[in-house]
This record gives structure tokens, sequence and C-alpha cells, in this order.
């Protein structure tokens, strides 16, 4: 236990924080992110992995953030159909929209992509992930992948600006551009 | 690198790191001890997760239980589950369901268990009462189960799992889970926890007995409303199969893995392709390079954890490898030939061990992951193999 509790400790130590900026970027809300770090590293070193360097623990947090958002997504989205029936939501009613504006920022901005949306954008364009890349990471196919990104890329240009270069399957929905 | 000096980072380019930097980030650290804590009770076990797998449904009651005095305190590790001291009495005190509703568990492992995690699966029945002529069905959801292993009358171990709420408890839970109607079913692999050391541990051979406990909740479509309540099941009896078939072979023979191999024996729509990996050091992590294909002939959906059980074997024998990760569902959409990657790794250390390195040799490794064949029946297995490797000082 000693090896993997070490690896924890280190992971913790030196990428607590990045790992936080990970799920804080997909989930829009510190304290969601806070619970998918928490669940993910749970998860994570719940199976024990002797060998199990930083490095490769923090590729496996990473995922496992992924997939549990994505997961809760799935499952808040098909309980939100229902969730009436059960009286108050102790979730606040929030205008994704709301917090672009003056202080518009990338969060903001990610707030206003659907969950799968917004995981999509996060990998590929702020982990620089390849279209099939993100496509295995969120277990869909590529060209759902690229119907997200689509839809995604669409929303973030209107609010960012242009995308960043080599966003090909976006790339019709930026007018007016030119390379040099 | 911004392949375009002369233009500004769009921030999304920076944005992960950004992130890091944010307060909220700059204010946040780990709390390590308590992902310790919660790792400790998790390890190699798994919530149960909801199926619709139909189980024989006994209804049992809470008078029906005979009375099991709990172990001697200086037995029951300090860090053992709080079930560990509980009588069956306990267990059951807290049973019952509001208002005239009758409520039922009945819990069930599957065959023999030879090692590693046992496959519970409950169903928790509710019936109205008998005046009352509803309007809808009642949908429900579990807050936990809790389930503890007897062993001539002692509680010796504990199945990891997000334990049963007392009703007052759970009456105070966010729920955020899907209403399905009942019976509520789960069904899913947990881990035996060991009262007198409150770690995982592979039970000697012999018969045992499972007694679960199980919370729930449940609303009306039409009327709302939210109700909750706990039963317990009667016993279940559990044979561990015998020790010679953990120690002389192994972890099992890969046998079965052949088997699923063979797409006329074996009737899930999937492959699994493992790229051979590098000689690896004994003890070190194996991360393997695997992805399951579509072997059928029409375009399939199905869904799975995305994470593959690896499995080291020598000779036919399997001598370590993984369990798969258990939690995440990813959906698979997959034409004909169609494949994408499955998440496949384990530490090159002999099973039943956590650090023992397999000794330098060749080995063959397998890789296998269940499907969803459809309303969350994971019956379709799917396995890869062998690839050669090559364990190194």
């Amino acid at each position: 236990m000693a090896d993997a509790d070490d690896t924890l400790a280190v992971l913790a130590r030196d990428r607590g924080r990045a790992l936080f900026g990970y799920a804080y970027l997909l989930a829009g809300d510190a304290h969601l992110a806070e619970d998918l770090v928490q669940d993910a590293l749970v998860r994570t070193f719940a199976r024990r992995r002797s060998g199990f360097t930083p490095d490769d623990a923090e590729a496996y947090v990473r995922r496992a953030i992924l997939t549990a958002f994505l997961d809760g997504a799935r499952r808040r989205g098909r309980w939100a159909a229902v969730r009436h029936l059960v009286g108050s939501t102790s979730e606040a009613v929030r205008d994704p929209a709301s917090g672009v504006g003056t202080g518009l920022d990338v969060r903001a901005a990610l707030a206003t992509l659907a969950p799968q949306e917004r995981a999509a954008a996060v990998l590929r364009w702020c982990e620089d992930l390849t279209v099939p890349e993100v496509a295995a990471r969120m277990g869909l196919a590529d060209g759902t992948v690229k119907r997200y990104l689509s839809t995604a890329g669409r929303k973030l240009e209107a609010l960012l600006g242009p995308l960043p270069d080599g966003t090909d399957e976006v790339a019709p929905l930026t007018t007016g551009r030119s390379r040099p | 690198m911004n392949p375009f000096p002369d233009e500004p980072r769009h921030p999304l380019t920076d944005a992960l790191d950004a992130a890091a930097r944010t307060p909220e980030a700059e204010a946040y650290e780990v709390p390590v001890e308590l992902v310790r804590r919660r790792v400790g009770r998790r390890r190699a076990g798994r919530a149960l997760g909801v199926s619709a797998v139909a189980v024989l449904v006994v209804v049992g009651t809470a008078s029906a239980l005979p009375r099991v005095l709990p172990r001697a305190v200086e037995e029951v590790a300090a860090d053992a589950p709080p079930e560990c001291r509980l009588t069956l009495e306990d267990l059951a005190s807290d049973d019952g369901a509001p208002d005239g509703w009758t409520a039922a568990l009945t819990a069930q492992v599957a065959g023999t268990v030879a090692r590693g995690d046992w496959p519970l699966s409950t169903s928790f029945v509710l019936e109205s009462p008998p005046t009352v002529s509803l309007v809808s069905p009642p949908l429900g959801w579990t807050y936990g189960t809790s389930a503890v292993v007897l062993r001539d009358g002692d509680v010796v171990a504990v199945l990891d799992m997000f334990g049963a709420p007392t009703r007052e408890e759970a009456s105070r839970i966010a729920v955020d889970a899907e209403p399905l109607p009942f019976p509520l079913v789960t069904e899913g692999p947990a881990a035996t926890v060991d009262c007198a050391t409150g770690e995982p541990v592979t039970l000697p051979a012999g018969d045992y007995e499972v007694v679960a406990t199980q919370t729930v909740g449940w609303t009306f479509e039409k009327v709302g409303g939210t109700f909750v309540a706990r039963a317990t099941s009667d016993p279940t009896r559990v044979t561990v199969g015998p020790d010679a078939d953990v120690t002389s072979a192994g972890c099992g023979t890969t046998e079965e893995l052949v088997s699923l191999t063979d797409p006329r024996a074996n009737p899930a729509p999937f492959a699994i392709e493992i790229d051979p990996p590098a000689p690896t050091a004994g003890g070190e992590f194996l991360a393997l390079d695997a992805r399951v294909v579509s072997i059928a002939t029409a375009p399939v959906s199905s869904g799975f954890t995305g994470y593959g059980r690896v499995a080291v074997a020598q000779d036919g024998v399997i001598v370590g490898g993984e369990s798969a990760m258990p939690e995440p569902y990813v959906s698979v959409d997959l034409d004909p030939g169609e494949s994408f990657p499955v998440i496949a790794g384990a530490p090159l250390v002999a099973c039943g061990t956590d650090d023992t390195p397999l000794p330098p040799g060749d080995y063959e490794v397998w890789v296998m992951a269940e499907f969803d064949s459809g309303g969350g029946n994971f019956d379709w297995r799917a396995a890869g193999g062998p690839v050669p490797l090559e364990i190194t000082e």
C-alpha cells in the first residue's frame, strides 16, 4: 500500500491543482470539480497498482474525471426529465449565458455548451487532441464528436472569436480568416 | 507551439493552464487523507450498478432472521467497516416502509465464488397497501446497500459497497439517480473486506452466508412526493471454492478466455485486439494498446466501462492481472469492422499479492471486457489474446 499511497501523495502535491483545473474546465463549477477530482482519485487508487508512477496515475485520474463527468451528465440528463416529481431541487437554476458579458472568459463560454459538447471542446481545443483521440476518450464515433465540435465551435466562436488553428472540423464556420 | 507567432494565442489554447491558476485552484488541495480513507473502503470494490437483470425474488422479513452475536471486539479491526460490529438484528433494526407499504429484499450471489469480487445481485420489492388504488406506479432509486458475510454465525467480512443509510438519513440525502420501476434490481461485483483486518480478502474455501440490507426511495409519476423504505434479506448461501483452485492454478485458467475468442461459441458481436507489448520488468505497470472491434455484420450499439480486464498467463494458467475499472459507462456505436480503444493495464505482480513481481520469463496476455447487450445487461463478453509478453528482471 505504501507505493500507491506515496504515488497518491506525490500526485496530489504536484498535480492536484492541474487536475482540479481540468475538472473545473469540464464542470464549470468549483465544488463539482472538487468532487470529480476526489472521486477520480478514489476510483483510480482503489485498484492496487504496484509500480504505478504519478504520470501513470495522472493519466488514469484524468480519464476517470472525464468519464465521471460524462456519466454524471448523462444521469443528470435522464433524471432531469422526472426530477420535478420529487419536489424542489437543491441545484440553483443557472442561466448558462449569465456569466458571459463583460467578464467573458473561457469558462463562461464553455458553460454555454451542453456537457458532451463541453467535454469534446476541452479535449479538442484545450488538450489539443485530434478528433479520433477525442472520440476514443469519450467512447464515441468520430462523426458524433465532429457533430459536437461543430455545434460547440459555433457557440465558442461567437463568444471567443475564431478558434485555434488546426480545427478543420469547424473551419468552414470561420469566415474571413486567412492564413499566411 | 503557435505556428502563427504574430497572432495572439487563443484563450482556449491556454485554458487548462489558466484553470489551474484560478483562485479556486490556488486554494484547492487534494484531501489526501480523505481519499486514502475512501480508497481503503473501496479498494478492489465497487458500488453496485443498477441493471435490469431479473433474479428470483423471495420475500424475506427481518423477523425470520436468526440472531447472530457480534464477534468479540478484539477480533474486529479498528478501521473495519462498521457492519462488522452489527448483529443481524442490528442490521434489520431500521427496516420498514411508511403507511402500510411492504418492502422486501432478496440477495443472491451467483454460483461458486473462487476469488476476487463477489457477484452480488439484489432485488427490492415494494407492495402497496391492499386498500390503495394507485394512479401511477412507484418509481424508485437505491440510496445504498450493506451486505455482511457470515460463517458459522459470525460476521467475518462485509461486501464493499455504498452502505445502506438509515431511513432518516436517506430522507435527507439529495437524490441524483434515475427513478426506475420496482422491483429495483442491482447487480455487480463487490469486494470482500475482512472484519479482522479491515482489508480486502479472499476468504478461505467453505460455505458462507450473505445478508444484505438496502435503503430505497420512491416517488410517483403523477402525484410526486418522496418516500423511503429499508429492508433486509434472508441469508443466502455462498460457497467459496477450494484453495487449490487459487493456489495451484493461480487465478484460474485461460480456458474460458479461449472460448470467448471463438465467434462460433461466443454470441457477443465484439472481438478484442491487443498489440503485443514491449518487454516489461516484473513489478512494473503494463499498459496495453487494445481495442474492441465489431465482428457483427450490421451496426451495433452497446456500452461498457471503457476498461478491459487483463490476465497474464503462463501455460494456460492465469498468474497475474487486474480487474477492469468498474464504474464508467461508455457508449459504443460501431459499424462492422470499426473499433475503438479499450483501456487495459495491470501491474506485473503475482495474482493474490500486492507487490510480488512476476518472475522473468515468457508469458501471454489476454484482455476481457463485458458489454451491455441491451437494457443494462452486461452479458456480452469479449476477449482478446493471447499475445506474447516477455517479463524481464
